[in-house]
């Protein structure tokens, strides 16, 4: 065996302001900003032109492969631009801008006649469901046909391991039987021998509510299984996700769902069950504010593409003077904003913002901290020695591609060097073949 | 307008610093100069003076001369060194004794390999281990504390002549024996080493497999005699250097594999240095020294194994 438990570490006293997160309203002002490319995921096809009328829910990207989807317009309204911007994942790609309108009017799908297998995988394709992990690939991706033969776990993610990350659960919380609907029609698509919900946060109360509905829909209890997973971050992470329930270990650069492993999380769950059941495409999903700039945290429905200034508004920010920045994608891992005017997509799940620290990097001291919590086991300040010196086969040879991006070295690390930005850097130069 | 300040991920990072990790480090130090000081005399703060004021002007003038560069480094670690080799020196140590240490342990082992976090050995034990080389002759009396009674002598002697009639555990524990300055009341190294493990400085497991394998030889080669084996830990300075000189980030591996081959060679070193009394108390340092040497081999070699190596694509 490889490897024998997953490290990491807990941040303490991360979750008190969200414990109690209520819903908030969000005014939105300002256009939407409609990216067509979410994460890894290749750009999907604009279908609309400037000055085109669409109703919410109407269609206006497509997908050209199979690692793009369906966008839905989020709103009613007009389509002011279709250009070439970079997006808030920091990549370029084509941004629809829709002006709002004040009709309500919406356009949805057509009711699913039988739930078939092939009907209900049509309709997961249609739907426009994101990841909002790892790569935010679409969601049906996973269940193309090639990997359904191998299906044996449905893993169903309800909690977020960042610390200030509160979506999953609240979703689990809060939609217990959207859930439980939304992860059995993924079962049913994936041919899968078991489903195995994971819990982390308020355990006994979500794992209770989760048992009564999946008893009132009726559903076959010995293939549902729980797990509760141990307070440790990064526990989200797919292949480490299928070491610890199915004791499989794939190696990073390769899928899980290639060796029969699907994970799913509560959002795609409900973006499952209301595209099946209330027949709404993907076009919103569940934001965690949080951080201690705010001056209040909360769980936010957001729309596709609102811009992040809607968000300020309703949310304050407590000293003005110590705010810097904030960023998308959670406290860990996420990726910094450089204005406002940043539009928030559906393939992530917060919006963080901490106040103002300058860490000034000292040389490395040989502490140990940083292999200690690696959860990959990889020696991070040896990497980062590589990289400064762009020895990148000697990188590659010590696992380099083995980095999952967590970011735990560079949070623990006592001289504040920056090796997980470093290391992923280089991973991604070993990736691309690049080599100095 | 205000413009945004971005930085590199994570946002949060863990409350700690190589500031803080030192200033808990100097903190124990001082405390046992001060227990060192009660029961040695005052001698010992003239020692720390003359180590702390050299260490400065030796940093200070390679600092002008060879990096140009006024004032001194903003890290701490000269004066950890300093008060080291106040704790690793006796108490009757001839004052012109600390520039000299201070001389090869900031200048040679320290600035010319680098600066701070980059020498390859103890900066303070290879300082001690140098003067007392150099000087030999007077070393075996100015190695000791200066206290006057049946070990006013270096206990050391005793070990090495085999006189294991007057050692006494109590004597050892409360500062009655004549050893080196930091490991006179080994209460008190006992206590700054628990209170740097709990506050996450040091490991516990380098000390404990340091002490471990070397009352195990010392066991194993004295006719399996528990009071010899006491008689080694307690007489000898094992147990200050294995918690505060041993368990230094720099020039310890990091593996647990690695470790545990470094205590090795620390223990076994340390129990035939010490039996043959070849450098008085410097025996226990140039163990040390020898354990370090090995640090970067035992990091290249030894190393964990990533998630999924050896796997050809997953299984």
């Amino acid at each position: 065996m490889a490897f024998a438990n997953i490290r990491g570490v807990f941040i303490r006293g991360s979750r008190k302001a969200l414990r109690n997160a209520k819903i908030a309203e969000i005014k939105t002002s300002a256009n939407f900003c409609v990216p067509l490319k979410y994460g890894m995921a290749s750009e999907s096809k604009p279908l609309v032109s400037v000055g085109e009328n669409v109703k919410k829910g109407s269609v206006i990207a497509s997908p050209i492969d199979n690692s793009s989807a369906f966008i839905y317009s989020p709103v009613c309204g007009n389509v002011v631009a279709v250009d070439k911007r970079i997006n808030s994942n920091g990549q370029e790609s084509i941004v629809i801008e829709i002006e709002p309108s004040t009709s309500k009017a919406s356009l949805y799908f057509k009711p699913i006649e039988e739930q078939t297998k092939s009907n209900l995988f049509g309709r997961l394709v249609e739907c426009g469901s994101v990841d909002t992990w790892g790569k935010r690939l679409p969601s049906y991706k996973k269940y193309l046909s090639a990997n359904i033969r191998k299906a044996q776990t449905l893993i169903v993610k309800l909690y977020d391991s960042d610390g200030f990350v509160y979506s999953n659960c609240f979703i689990a919380k809060n939609y217990a039987k959207e859930v439980a609907l939304g992860a059995l029609l993924y079962l049913k698509i994936s041919n899968c021998d078991e489903v195995v919900f994971t819990v982390f946060d308020e355990q006994d109360k979500i794992v209770s509510q989760l048992k009564n509905e999946l008893l009132n829909i009726g559903a076959d209890l010995t293939k549902i299984r729980f797990y509760r997973i141990s307070r440790k971050y990064p526990l989200d992470e797919e292949h480490l996700l299928a070491k610890i329930i199915t004791r499989k270990t794939v190696r990073i650069e390769h899928n899980v769902e290639d060796f029969g492993v699907f994970v799913e999380s509560a959002q795609t769950c409900l973006n499952f069950y209301n595209a099946v059941y209330k027949n709404e495409p993907t076009i919103s999903s569940f934001y965690t504010i949080s951080g201690n700039t705010f001056k209040n945290a909360g769980v936010v429905d957001v729309l596709n593409g609102t811009k992040a200034l809607d968000i300020f508004s309703e949310f304050k920010i407590k000293n003005k003077e110590k705010f810097s920045s904030f960023a998308l994608g959670g406290a860990m891992a996420g990726i910094a904003q450089v204005s406002f005017e940043a539009e928030l997509p559906i393939s992530q799940t917060s919006l963080v913002s901490f106040e103002d620290k300058i860490y000034s990097e000292l040389p490395c001291i040989n502490c140990g901290k940083c292999t200690k919590v690696c959860p990959t086991r990889l020696e991070p300040m040896a990497l980062d020695t590589y990289a400064e010196e762009k020895d990148f086969g000697r990188a590659k040879k010590c696992g380099a591609e083995a980095c999952i991006n967590c970011g735990l070295c560079s949070y623990v690390c006592p001289a504040k060097r920056n090796l997980a930005q470093r290391i992923s850097d280089m991973k991604d130069n070993i990736i691309m073949g690049r080599t100095m | 307008m205000r413009l945004f300040k971005v930085g590199p991920s994570p946002f949060v990072k863990k409350n700690n610093s190589v500031k803080i990790l030192l200033e808990h480090m100097i903190l124990v130090l001082l405390a046992l100069c001060v227990v060192g000081a009660v029961f040695c005399g005052y001698r010992v703060l003239i020692l720390l003076l003359i180590s702390l004021v050299s260490a400065f002007v030796f940093e200070f003038l390679f600092n002008l001369v060879v990096l140009d560069k006024k004032g001194l480094d903003d890290d701490l670690s000269s004066i950890v060194t300093a008060i080291m080799f106040t704790l690793i020196s006796g108490a009757n140590t001839p004052l012109y004794m600390p520039v000299i240490a201070m001389f090869v342990a900031i200048i040679i082992v320290k600035m010319l390999f680098g600066g701070f976090a980059k020498n390859i050995f103890n900066p303070a034990g290879s300082g001690a281990v140098v003067s007392i080389s150099l000087f030999g002759a007077v070393a075996s009396t100015w190695l000791t504390a200066g206290i006057s009674g049946k070990f006013a002598e270096n206990p050391l002697n005793n070990i090495a002549t085999g006189n294991f009639a007057n050692f006494e555990i109590y004597d050892f524990l409360f500062g009655k024996a004549g050893t080196i300055v930091g490991a006179v009341c080994l209460i008190a190294v006992l206590a700054g080493g628990l209170y740097l493990i709990i506050m996450g400085v040091i490991d516990f497991k380098i000390p404990l497999m340091a002490l471990l394998s070397f009352a195990a030889v010392a066991f194993l080669l004295n006719g399996f005699d528990f009071n010899i084996m006491l008689c080694y830990l307690i007489g000898s300075p094992v147990i200050f250097v294995s918690f505060f000189m041993l368990t230094d980030y720099t020039t310890s591996p990091n593996s647990f594999l690695g470790q545990l081959i470094y205590c090795l060679i620390f223990g076994i070193s340390a129990y035939f240095l010490v039996k043959y009394n070849v450098l008085y108390s410097g025996s226990v340092l140039l163990a040390l020294i020898f354990a370090n040497a090995f640090t970067p081999l035992l990091d290249r070699v030894i190393r964990p194994r990533y998630f999924g190596e050896g796997v050809k694509y997953g299984q």
